[in-house]
C-alpha cells in the first residue's frame, strides 16, 4: 500500500508491502526488508537487518506519533488524493495518484469509459489478504480510461483508471 | 490526627497530598469537575464528589460548594494545593467559621503577604533585606526624583495598580529620571486609571533563590534550605534545582536565617516559602513569601529527607515539629522539570487534545508527580502542567546526566510538550556552567524552535509497519454491505485523484 505523511511541510511517500511478519517498505529509491513484531498495542520491535528498532506509535483524530530513540515525532497522514496540499509542497507533482494501492485481484469495475462519476462513487474494487480496497472518485468528473477488468491480477502501484481532471 | 480531609484541588498536587494522607491512614476526599471524572486524583481518592460545570470558578474555585461537600462528607480539614484557593483569605476564613481546619497559615498572614507592598514593609520593620525602594503616598514629581536618586540608578519606574509591563521603566541615570517618572505615571494612568507608581533598585542579572519554611503552631520555624528557580519564562518556573549553585555556605545559613526571620515576624504557620533576588554582587532582597506549599517543593523533599506534605497535615493537627534547624541536612543534588502541555516552537501556547499514550521513568532517585493517565483528555480549562520530574543526584552533574535520561524516557503521545525544550535547556553550556540569571530563557532561547524537524528514516518506516499491521476501518470496508450506502460514505484514505 501506499502511504503518505507530512511533516512541517515536508513529504514524506512510503510504500509497504506486508507478507506475514515480513515488510518490505520502499522510499525514496531504496527497498527496506524487515520484520516487526507488535509486542503491545503500538509497541513495535523491528528488526531491520539485524539492527532493532524499539519504538512506540500511537495515533490521534489528524495526526500520527512515534516515539523513537527519546524523541517524539508527529506526521500528519495524509490522503493520497493529495488534494490537502497542492504541488508547490508536493515533490511528486504532476505525477498521477490513480494507482493501486496494494496487489491483489480486481473483483469489480463499476465504471466504463466515458461514465461520468460523483464525488465519492465507488469504481473499483481490489482485493488482497482477504481485504477489500475502494477506489473511489475523488471529485465529480468523467472516466476516461479503464485499465483493468474484473478477476485481473494487479500490482501495487499500477494505475487503475484515467479521469478527468477536476474543474 | 485528622480523621478526614477534603483536597481542595486537581491535577498532580492533589494526587500527591491524597498519597501523603492515606499514608498516614487518613481517609481522602477528593471534588472533580465534570471534565475531570477519570482524573487520576478521583481514582486515587477515598472518597469523591463532583463539583460540576469545569469552569473554575463554578468549580474548584467555588468556596461555597466546596465547603457544602466539606460539610456533607464530615472531613476534618482541607488541603488547598497550590493555586485556586491556596492563597485567598475568603476561603481560610471561611473554613474556620465552619470549624474545618485550613491546612496553611492563618487567613490573616495570607491577606498581609499577599499585600505586596504591606509585606516588604513588614519585613523592612523586621530587618529583612527589601530591594531599595519608594512605596510612599506622595506622587508630586519633587519627591518622586529625591526619592530615586536615594535608591540610585539603575532603578525601575513600576505601576502601583500595573502589570504585564505597562507603566514600567528602567532609569539607568539620573538625568533620565524625571521625563521616565511622569511618562510611567502617564501610561499607568491610562492603562490602570490610576496613576501612582513606585520606584525599585533594578537588579541586573537577578537570581531567583527561595527558602522552604516549616512553622509549627508552637513558635517553632526552620528552615529546609534553599530552590534556585532562576530558569523561568514570563515568571513561570520551569526548571528547579538545590542546592543553589552560587550560595556558599555562609551565605546560605545567613539568608535561611532571614528567612526564618521573615516567617517569626509575621507569626507564620505551616508550610511557607522565603522569595529572594539574588544579583551579581550576591546582595540578597526579599521578593515575596509564598504563603501555601509550592509546586517545586520536591526537590527539597529529596535532598533533606523531610515530607513536607506530611508536616503540613502535622503541624495543621497541632504536632510540634520533631527536629531542629541543626537536623536539616541536605544530601546530594536534586532537579525539577516541570512537563507543561505547551508546544515552546509556538510561543509556548497551551496545547489540548487526548493523551493517548504516557509512560514516565521509573528508577533510582526518579520520581514522578502526575495528574495525567492515558486517554485523558487534556482541556483548556486548567493549568497546562501535566506533570513534574524530580531527580536526585550525587551532586550536580550527577544530577543532570540523570536528568538527561529521565527525559528521553519520558513518553507522551498525542499532546505536545516542552519536553525537546527541557532536554536542551539543560543540555545547554551556559545552564551546565551554572549560575544562571532569570534572563536566561530570553538570552538563549527566545526564538527556539524544534531543530529536529526531519523525520528519521527508522520513525518512517515505523509508520509504515504500524499502519500496515492497522489498515484503516474504511479501507477493508467489504464490498458486499447489507446496506448498500455504508461503505460508500465513509471516506477512505485510499481515494484516488492527481
Amino acid at each position: 500500500m501506499f502511504l503518505k505523511y507530512e511533516r512541517n511541510g515536508n513529504i514524506y511517500r512510503v510504500e509497504v508491502e506486508r507478507e506475514d511478519h515480513e515488510y518490505y517498505i520502499s522510499y525514496e529509491g531504496d527497498t527496506f526488508t524487515v520484520t516487526a513484531e507488535e509486542v503491545d498495542r503500538g509497541y513495535l520491535k523491528i528488526d531491520l537487518g539485524g539492527r532493532e528498532i524499539k519504538c512506540v506509535v500511537s495515533e490521534t483524530d489528524g495526526s500520527k506519533y512515534v516515539f523513537l530513540n527519546g524523541e517524539v515525532f508527529e506526521v500528519s497522514p495524509l490522503e493520497l488524493t493529495g488534494r490537502k496540499f497542492d504541488g508547490k509542497m508536493d515533490s511528486g507533482a504532476g505525477e498521477s495518484d490513480f494507482k493501486s494501492p496494494i496487489s491483489g485481484k480486481v473483483v469489480k469495475v463499476e465504471v466504463q469509459e466515458g461514465d461520468e462519476v460523483k464525488t465519492s462513487e465507488v469504481m473499483m474494487v481490489i482485493e488482497a489478504m482477504k481485504m477489500e480496497y475502494l477506489i473511489k472518485a475523488p471529485w465529480d468528473g468523467v472516466i476516461e480510461k479503464v485499465n483493468f477488468s474484473q478477476g485481473d491480477q494487479i500490482e501495487i502501484g499500477e494505475e487503475t483508471l484515467v479521469m478527468s481532471e477536476e474543474e | 490526627m485528622f480523621e478526614k480531609v477534603l483536597i481542595a484541588n486537581r491535577g498532580e498536587i492533589a494526587v500527591r497530598v491524597i498519597k501523603a494522607c492515606q499514608e498516614m491512614g487518613i481517609t481522602t476526599v477528593a471534588v472533580y469537575s465534570d471534565v475531570d471524572k477519570k482524573a487520576p486524583h478521583v481514582i486515587n481518592a477515598d472518597e469523591t464528589a463532583c463539583l460540576g460545570d469545569p469552569t473554575p470558578s463554578e468549580s474548584y474555585l467555588n468556596i461555597q460548594k466546596i465547603l457544602e461537600i466539606a460539610q456533607s462528607k464530615g472531613v476534618d480539614a482541607i488541603h488547598p494545593g497550590y493555586g485556586f484557593l491556596a492563597e485567598n483569605p475568603d476561603f481560610a476564613k471561611s473554613c474556620e467559621a465552619v470549624d474545618i481546619k485550613f491546612i496553611g497559615p492563618t487567613a490573616e498572614v495570607i491577606a498581609l503577604m499577599g499585600n505586596k507592598i504591606r509585606a516588604k514593609k513588614t519585613m523592612t520593620d523586621s530587618g529583612v533585606p527589601v530591594i531599595p525602594g519608594y512605596h510612599g503616598n506622595k506622587q508630586d514629581i519633587t519627591t518622586l526624583t529625591e526619592k530615586g536618586k536615594k535608591i540610585g540608578f539603575p532603578l525601575m519606574v513600576k505601576a502601583t495598580s500595573g502589570g504585564g509591563g505597562k507603566g514600567m521603566k528602567i532609569v539607568r541615570e539620573e538625568g533620565d529620571l524625571k521625563d521616565a517618572i511622569e511618562s510611567a505615571q502617564r501610561e499607568a494612568k491610562s492603562a490602570f486609571g490610576d496613576d501612582s507608581v513606585y520606584l525599585e533598585r533594578y537588579l541586573k542579572e537577578p537570581k531567583h533563590i527561595e527558602f522552604q519554611i516549616l512553622a509549627d503552631e508552637h513558635g517553632n520555624v526552620v528552615h529546609l534550605n534553599e530552590r534556585d528557580c532562576s530558569i523561568q519564562r514570563r515568571h513561570q518556573k520551569i526548571i528547579e534545582e538545590t542546592p543553589s549553585t552560587v550560595l556558599t555556605d555562609e551565605l546560605r545559613s545567613e539568608m535561611g536565617e532571614a528567612a526564618v526571620k521573615a516567617a517569626v515576624a509575621v507569626g507564620y504557620t505551616n508550610a511557607g516559602t522565603v522569595e529572594f533576588m539574588v544579583d551579581t554582587d550576591l546582595n540578597y532582597y526579599f521578593l515575596e513569601m509564598n504563603t501555601r506549599l509550592q509546586v517545586e517543593h520536591p526537590i527539597t523533599e529529596a535532598v533533606t529527607g523531610i515530607d513536607i506534605v506530611k508536616w503540613q497535615l502535622k503541624i495543621a493537627d497541632g504536632l510540634e515539629l520533631s527536629f531542629k534547624q541543626e537536623e536539616v541536612i541536605s544530601h546530594g543534588h536534586a532537579m525539577e522539570c516541570r512537563i507543561y502541555a505547551e508546544d515552546p516552537a509556538k510561543g509556548f501556547l497551551p496545547c489540548t487534545g487526548t493523551l493517548k499514550k504516557m509512560d514516565a521513568p521509573v528508577g533510582l532517585n526518579v520520581r514522578n508527580d502526575l495528574g495525567i493517565n492515558e486517554d485523558m483528555e487534556i482541556t483548556p480549562y486548567y493549568d497546562p502542567m501535566l506533570g513534574k520530574l524530580i531527580v536526585k543526584g550525587e551532586n550536580r552533574d550527577d544530577c543532570i546526566e540523570k536528568m538527561r535520561w529521565a527525559l528521553s524516557q519520558f513518553m507522551v503521545l498525542g499532546i505536545t510538550t516542552n519536553i525537546p525544550f527541557l532536554k536542551e535547556v539543560i543540555d545547554h553550556e551556559a545552564f551546565r556552567r551554572g549560575g544562571i540569571t532569570t534572563h536566561f530563557i530570553d538570552n538563549y532561547f527566545e526564538n527556539w524552535t524544534n531543530v529536529k524537524q526531519e523525520l528519521p528514516r527508522d520513525a518512517l518506516i515505523a509508520l509504515a509497519v504500524y499502519d500496515a499491521m492497522h489498515p484503516k476501518r474504511e479501507e477493508v470496508v467489504k464490498y458486499k454491505e447489507p446496506d448498500p450506502h455504508s461503505p460508500w460514505k465513509s471516506a477512505g484514505r485510499w481515494r484516488i485523484g492527481v
